[in-house]
């Protein structure tokens, strides 16, 4: 009987335990997995709700000054964040509450982290070279993306922020369990300029769909960070080769500028995609800054374009992202608007203003472009400035001009607020041009608050 | 015949003759002469695990077994819901019960909670396998007895989701050699009209008037008046803009708004949308037996008319079991059981009506006219768009009724059969194989009349009539279909070592896989006559829509989903006995499942137990008299649990992009390489005991359980990408008694007997390995679990540091950092050192008494439970809740409203200014002032019956006939809350109606 016993619990156990292995492993859910293959890790990049749009924080559009809003708007607003930056307070400034802006473009450092991590087991063939690189590229640019919108709001402006300056914590390794500390400003920029060289070397010359990275993107990306850097002589090099790979213009005169939404999404000048939205940033609520709205001269296209004049609130509706949402990606105009100004800088007015020609061309009715002959350097800085600012409306790039303009004494500029009587107001210099981090980023991650 | 049952493996079906031959040696003899001299009837009790039967007395585990009498002595169609109340250790949570998620949602916790984010629901075992589908589809008629494994030995049993216990349900069986029996059952039960006065987020119409009137003449609405959305407006604020534009005169105002002053929409949706519940409940079993076979065949049909009308359900069940003998050494059997459930779910609640409920709303005009009522657009801009245009935006509830057909569709199959070989008498296996198969669909359909497809249509309208969202109808079908297939082979040895020592051992293997799918598809003008529907749609261009702004058209839903969940375990059980006084026991189990993303040797979980009873009574030397019963018995074991969300490696799903329609992934969990096992280890101990002719006889146990690397969210950096992260972060300790006493306090023609229910359940944080920081309210709200804190409760309930109102104006002060503050935007400031113990949402003590008389074949009994030493949060006004979607609250009534009322009330002042800030109603809502004690007794029911019974001169044409008459939720005898609420309906709008069952039974 025991020999039964012993044969038939054997057959039992090698029955089970052969098809064990296996039978455990299928994947409980269909649709998900370790990320692990050259697919799931493309797939990653492909993820725009993480890579396009929350990666781009609004609270840069936020605090810049081309909108106000009335005081029961702003009395409404839920999000402390929203309403404290929108008065510039760094006072309960989070209120305890997390933050986009700051969580999701480190979400996406995550996921170029966990792609570049993954990257380095898989070889690298002819057969899976162009996926190989493409996956490469994207992750260097996208962490290269989102530490550049970081670095504009968290961190001092690049210029005269010396070199004790405190920068983002540079997350590089997408294991959680390693602590984030705070780089310099200085390491913070030459991180974003490698991510974006390493990107630049993989990456196919124009997208298959805005979305993804190009070298295209990021040149233009490369020229927005020596703006900021006021390194004006390579910012031209990485615009003009930006726009020798793209330099469509959609002309204004040829667009239905009455439409709801004039501009479709992924548009011939949309060059990287990327858009953002907050509560505050809703037609409801944004009115157009008068003084920028009464710079549009007559026969300015984007007065129409651009806006939406309804029940005497002035609000926008010219976003790249053909709706609601704020286009923030790299279009054709904003290249051609570096590449004239760091031309002027560079001594060459002319091929500035050529440049500038060819733009506004495609901007003013046909009868109302108007490019003035003979300028100072000044003249034509201010004359390319203000277009910029009227182009560039709600692209998130006016709170890094401010930055970078109050360093020089012809464009700084005082910016002011009014809620409820009290008037606020921003010099240039002051340290609340960079914006607190989140409280709990202080808390669990033990990095310094910006001081104040 | 019981006795004999647990020498033997063959538990699932009864003895025969054959195998009673077998068994027929002394050891037999003996032990039956031991059960005839032990004339204690009690321990005849025996215990199915699902895995064996084996007799009470030789169990070293905690259990409490529901015979069939006391199972069905509670009527209705839900099979857990009888355990309340006649079971120690078992406690329905149901803090959650409310409109929105059911007023029959509960959550059972046996023996307190052993996990605090995974699952805490008992494993519930149906017929020897874990029970996958919907409880509901089981009929509480097929029912015979119900176990509740409650410590380690039923873990180590049933693997690592028995952690929080196991529910094991036993279904009906035929009997060998036993005459054909037939029984018929009907009762009918009767349900009362919703109580919806008692809903306490009711405000008077005349107040609530008053609040807007004082908000529109601050001009705190102009805003909403100017939105270009058209959000929204009260019909009361209507008539007020009408008189400040002067298109209605003064008089005509205030004769309009007394109207509406006078109008209670309670009563009219009481008629209109409630009604009284009825159920219906008939049931046939038909069971028997020959010398080699059994057979059991029941029919069940439930209908059921809820309190909302024009809803309904309706449940059909079959089942079959037949077990044959052929040789005898062979034993096969065939279980089959098949349900079918329908469900219409057109009706609407009062609660749920529109997002904004006012309470001087009228559904109809009173000749039979459906009225229109606000929702998503506002009244005055539908009235001009319906009289300009001839659109029509209204919503008008009782007509909407009409227009929708929700019906929903359960079916599930299940196959069970086994092959049981006999190889000695001492030795058997089996092997028995499950399907089961479940099949639900739902679908809602709404005519081309109904709101929501009217609104889609509208709301999409062009200024040059196109229509871009398709006129017609709305469908919207889901199917969930799901199987599981389980096998598992098992050996049993049950023998005599010698005269004074027996060793029953088992082994086996079991595996199991489930699948379950859902698919979800939506079709826009749907023609239900000729089931046609629109599929070519422009999904890509940006529409205008009314009343303001642009939109894209909604993408039909379309989702499918499938999960396999796979399962191995090995196990082994043994137990030693000695001279039929001691018993050791042990198990040890190994599982494993297909967890994803983990490492492999984390996917299986080894758990044991071990355990020991000792029948002190049947010693030589114990001579008590008085006590002819008394046993002790402990447990020890280690079980595991799982969280199957949790991952090493970092897991991402995939879906389809939405903007560039690419393969795109997200990261769902980071991954945390250092994650382990949730492990619980159990200790119990009890006394059996059972006096002279069991005048009083029971038990008590003491058991304690320590949770061991708990999991957790601990809030992360979110600098890493991420704001929290599921680690093993806390170990906790619970403990308790559990005493169930009987007693047989008259034992003539008239008998009364009284069963005494006792439980005690008290959970402590040992250590906790996170940082301690969560907002306030994860503290204060008292419907959630609160953040771990060492040395504290799980069911902490915590309250804002509270110092009163604010005698010049009422408004709540609070303490922050010691201050009186009135700094509300900072509340968040506040440290949980700082916020005021107020005691446990759990109740530690709970328990009842039933008496029971007998006289003649009437039987009465009444239960009464209670439930002490807890306290609940009470709902309160959020004026920002009134303000912005006209959410009242009775409590408004007991506001501040001059100085002096701040002693007697500690309702804030009505906020004239900024109501929309809720900080100033979260502080008082989650103060002190809102906490009521739950403590109270509760009438829960009362059973009358009468038997009668063929015999002797009593002639009948059947064999037995039984009457009964049933009332639950009688009420409660006494609370000490004195506002009449229900403390264990803290979120529910409406008490649990009391219901009325009247039934016969008729034995053939």
């Amino acid at each position: 009987m025991n020999r039964t016993v012993f044969i038939l619990s054997t057959l039992l156990v090698v029955l089970f335990s052969g098809c064990a292995l296996d039978f455990l492993d299928l994947k409980p859910d269909k649709s998900q997995v370790v990320p692990a293959t050259l697919d799931d890790l493309l797939a990653l990049m492909d993820n725009s709700a993480t890579m396009n749009l929350s990666i781009t924080p609004s609270q840069t559009i936020i605090v810049a000054d081309e909108y106000y809003l009335s005081d029961d708007r702003w009395e409404t607003l839920s999000v402390p964040e929203q309403k404290q930056g929108y008065i510039w307070s760094t006072e309960n400034y989070y209120e305890d509450q997390w933050s986009p802006n700051w969580n999701y473009p480190y979400r996406a450092i995550f996921y170029c982290n966990l792609a570049l991590e993954k990257l380095s087991g898989i070889p690298r063939n002819p057969a899976n070279e162009t996926q190989w690189l493409l996956v490469k590229g994207s992750a260097h640019f996208f962490r290269a993306w989102a530490l550049f919108q970081l670095a504009q709001l968290y961190c001092p402006p690049y210029p005269g922020s010396g070199s004790g300056a405190m920068g983002l914590p540079l997350r590089l390794e997408s294991d959680i369990n390693e602590p984030s500390v705070r780089s310099s400003v200085t390491d913070t920029y030459a991180q974003i300029e490698s991510d974006l060289r390493a990107a630049c070397s993989a990456l196919p010359m124009l997208p298959s769909i805005a979305t993804r990275a190009s070298k295209a993107a990021t040149y233009g990306t490369l020229a927005r960070l020596f703006l900021q850097k006021q390194d004006y002589a390579t910012c031209a090099v990485y615009a003009d080769s930006c726009l020798r790979l793209q330099s469509t213009l959609i002309d204004y005169n040829d667009t239905d500028i009455h439409a709801n939404y004039p501009f479709p999404r992924f548009n011939p000048e949309v060059i990287f995609h990327s858009s953002t939205t907050a509560v505050v940033l809703t037609a409801s609520r944004l009115q157009v800054d008068t003084t920028l709205f009464d710079s549009y001269r007559k026969g300015d296209l984007r007065k129409q374009a651009f806006f939406r004049v309804s029940g005497g609130i002035n609000t926008f509706k010219g976003s790249y992202d053909g709706g609601s949402r704020m286009f923030c990606g790299i279009a054709t105009d904003e290249v051609m608007l570096m590449l004239a100004e760091c031309r002027v800088r560079n001594g060459d007015i002319s091929a500035a203003m050529e440049v500038m020609e060819r733009l506004l061309v495609t901007r003013y009715a046909p009868d109302a472009v108007e490019i003035p002959a003979s300028q100072t350097e000044t003249e034509a800085l201010h004359f390319i400035l203000d277009e910029r600012k009227k182009q560039l409306v709600y692209r998130g790039t006016r709170w890094g001009d401010l930055r970078r303009l109050n360093t020089d004494v012809r464009f700084a500029a005082t910016i002011f607020r009014k809620i409820n009587g009290v008037e606020y107001a921003l010099s240039p210099q002051d340290p609340r041009y960079t914006v607190p981090i989140p409280d709990d980023a202080v808390r669990y991650g033990g990095i310094p608050q910006n001081p104040y | 015949m019981k006795h004999l049952k647990y020498l033997f493996p063959f538990v699932l079906i009864s003895m025969t003759n054959a195998v009673m031959a077998q068994a027929d040696d002394t050891a037999v003899k003996d032990n039956v002469a031991q059960a005839v001299a032990d004339t204690i009837a009690i321990e005849e009790v025996t215990i199915n695990t699902g895995y064996y039967t084996l007799p009470a007395e030789r169990s070293a585990g905690s259990f409490v077994r529901v015979d069939s009498a006391l199972f069905n002595r509670a009527v209705g169609p839900d099979v857990l819901g009888r355990l309340e109340g006649v079971t120690t250790g078992l406690l329905f949570d149901r803090r959650s019960a409310s409109a929105l998620r059911g007023y029959d949602h509960r959550e059972l916790r046996l023996r307190g909670a052993s996990s605090i984010f995974g699952n805490n629901a008992p494993l519930i075992v149906l017929d020897n396998f874990p029970y996958e589908g919907d409880i509901s589809q089981i009929n509480p008629n097929d029912i015979a007895s119900v176990t509740i494994l409650r410590d380690a030995s039923a873990a180590s049993i049933w693997g690592a989701r028995a952690g929080n216990g196991v529910i094991v349900i036993t279904t009906k069986q035929g009997e060998t050699a036993r005459p054909l029996t037939i029984q018929l059952s009907s009762n009918y039960a009767y349900g009362e009209r919703p109580n919806l006065f008692y809903w306490s987020g009711h405000l008077s119409s005349a107040a609530f008037i008053d609040a807007e009137r004082n908000w529109f003449e601050a001009g705190l609405y102009q805003s909403l008046e100017d939105d270009r959305y058209k959000p929204i407006l009260s019909p009361a604020l209507e008539i007020l803009i009408a008189e400040r534009d002067q298109k209605i005169t003064p008089a005509e105002a205030k004769a309009q708004l007394g109207r509406l002053a006078a109008t209670d929409i309670r009563g009219e949706a009481a008629n209109t949308l409630y009604q009284r519940s009825a159920h219906q409940q008939y049931a046939l079993n038909i069971s028997g037996g020959g010398t080699r076979n059994t057979y059991f065949f029941s029919a069940g049909l439930d209908r059921n008319t809820p309190m909302i009308r024009e809803n309904s359900s309706s449940r059909l069940t079959l089942n079959s079991r037949n077990t044959f003998r052929p040789y005898d050494f062979m034993e096969a059997g065939v279980d089959l059981a098949f349900a079918y459930q329908q469900r219409t779910n057109n009706g609407m609640e009062l609660f749920t009506l529109s997002p904004n409920v006012y309470p001087y709303l009228r559904l109809s005009d009173g000749n039979g006219e459906a009225l229109a009522i606000p929702n998503r657009v506002r009244m005055d801009w539908a009235d001009e768009q319906y009289t300009a245009l001839g659109i029509d935006w209204y919503y008008r509830p009782l007509e909407e009724i009409d227009t929708r057909n929700y019906r929903r569709h359960q079916r599930e199959t299940r196959l069970q059969t086994f092959l049981r070989l006999a190889i000695t008498s001492q030795f058997s296996t089996q092997l028995t194989y499950q399907y089961q198969g479940r099949a639900s669909t739902s679908r809602q359909q709404d005519a081309p009349s109904s709101f929501e497809a009217r609104w889609l249509v509208n709301r999409f309208r062009q200024t040059n009539g196109d229509l871009p969202f398709p006129q017609g109808g709305l469908l919207f079908l889901q199917e969930q279909p799901g199987h599981t297939h389980s096998v598992r082979a098992q050996a049993d040895y049950r023998g005599r070592l010698n005269d004074s020592q027996d060793l029953n051992v088992l082994a086996g293997a079991e595996i199991r896989q489930t699948v379950n799918e859902s698919r979800q598809s939506e079709y826009y003008g749907y023609d239900d006559g000729v089931l046609t529907h629109q599929q070519v749609l422009d999904y890509r261009t940006r529409y205008a829509v009314q009343p303001f702004g642009t939109a894209l058209l909604p993408l039909p839903a379309a989702a499918l989903t499938h999960y396999t969940d796979r399962f191995i375990a090995y196990y082994a059980n043994a137990s030693y006995g000695v001279s039929g006084r001691y018993v050791l026991t042990g198990s040890a189990r190994w599982d494993a499942s297909n967890l994803f993303g983990v490492k492999t040797n984390q996917k299986g979980v080894p758990l044991w137990s071990a355990g020991m009873v000792w029948h002190v009574s049947k010693e030589p030397f114990y001579t008590r008299d008085w006590l002819p019963k008394l046993s002790l018995k402990l447990s020890f074991g280690h079980n595991g649990n799982v969280d199957k969300t949790v991952t090493a490696y970092p897991t991402a799903r995939y879906h389809s992009d939405v903007l560039n329609r690419l393969p795109a992934s997200e990261i769902l969990s980071p991954g945390n390489p250092r994650l382990r096992w949730e492990t619980i280890r159990i200790f119990n101990a009890g006394i059996e005991f059972g006096s002279r002719g069991n005048a009083i006889y029971g038990q008590i146990e003491y058991f304690s359980k320590y949770g061991v690397d708990l999991l957790g969210n601990s809030p992360l950096d979110p600098t890493t990408g991420f704001q929290s992260e599921r680690i093993n972060y806390a170990d906790t300790r619970t403990t308790g008694w559990d005493v169930s006493i009987t007693t047989r306090n008259i034992r003539k023609a008239l008998s009364w007997q009284t069963m005494f229910l006792f439980s005690y359940v008290r959970d402590e944080v040992l250590d906790y390995r996170s940082t301690d920081n969560f907002s306030i309210t994860a503290f204060t709200t008292g419907t959630s679990r609160v953040p771990p804190v060492v040395g504290r409760s799980l069911n902490d309930l915590y309250s804002v540091p509270w110092v009163g109102l604010d005698p010049t104006n009422g408004d709540p002060v609070y303490l922050l950092r010691g201050e009186p503050s009135k700094d509300y935007g900072n509340r968040n400031a506040l440290t949980r050192e700082e916020l005021v113990y107020s005691g446990l949402v759990i109740p530690p003590y709970s328990g009842s008494i039933m008496n029971t008389f007998t006289w003649n074949g009437f039987s009465l009994s009444a239960n009464v439970t209670w439930k002490w030493g807890y306290v609940f949060r009470a709902s309160t006004i959020y004026y920002s809740s009134l303000f912005a979607n006209g959410q009242g609250h009775r409590d408004l009534l007991r506001r501040w409203q001059q100085p002096g009322d701040e002693r007697h009330t500690s309702v804030p002042s009505f906020p004239l200014d900024s109501p929309a800030s809720a900080g100033r109603d979260i502080v008082y809502a989650n103060s002190p002032a809102t906490v009521l004690k739950g403590n109270h007794i509760r009438l829960q029911d009362v059973r009358l019956s009468y038997d009668l019974v063929r015999q002797g001169r009593v002639r009948l044409p059947f064999h037995r006939v039984s009457l009964f008459g049933y009332v639950n939720n009688v009420g409660i005898l006494w609370r000490s809350n004195d506002r009449q609420l229900d403390p264990d309906y803290p979120s529910a709008e409406i008490p649990p109606q009391r219901t009325i069952a009247l039934g016969l039974s008729v034995n053939l």
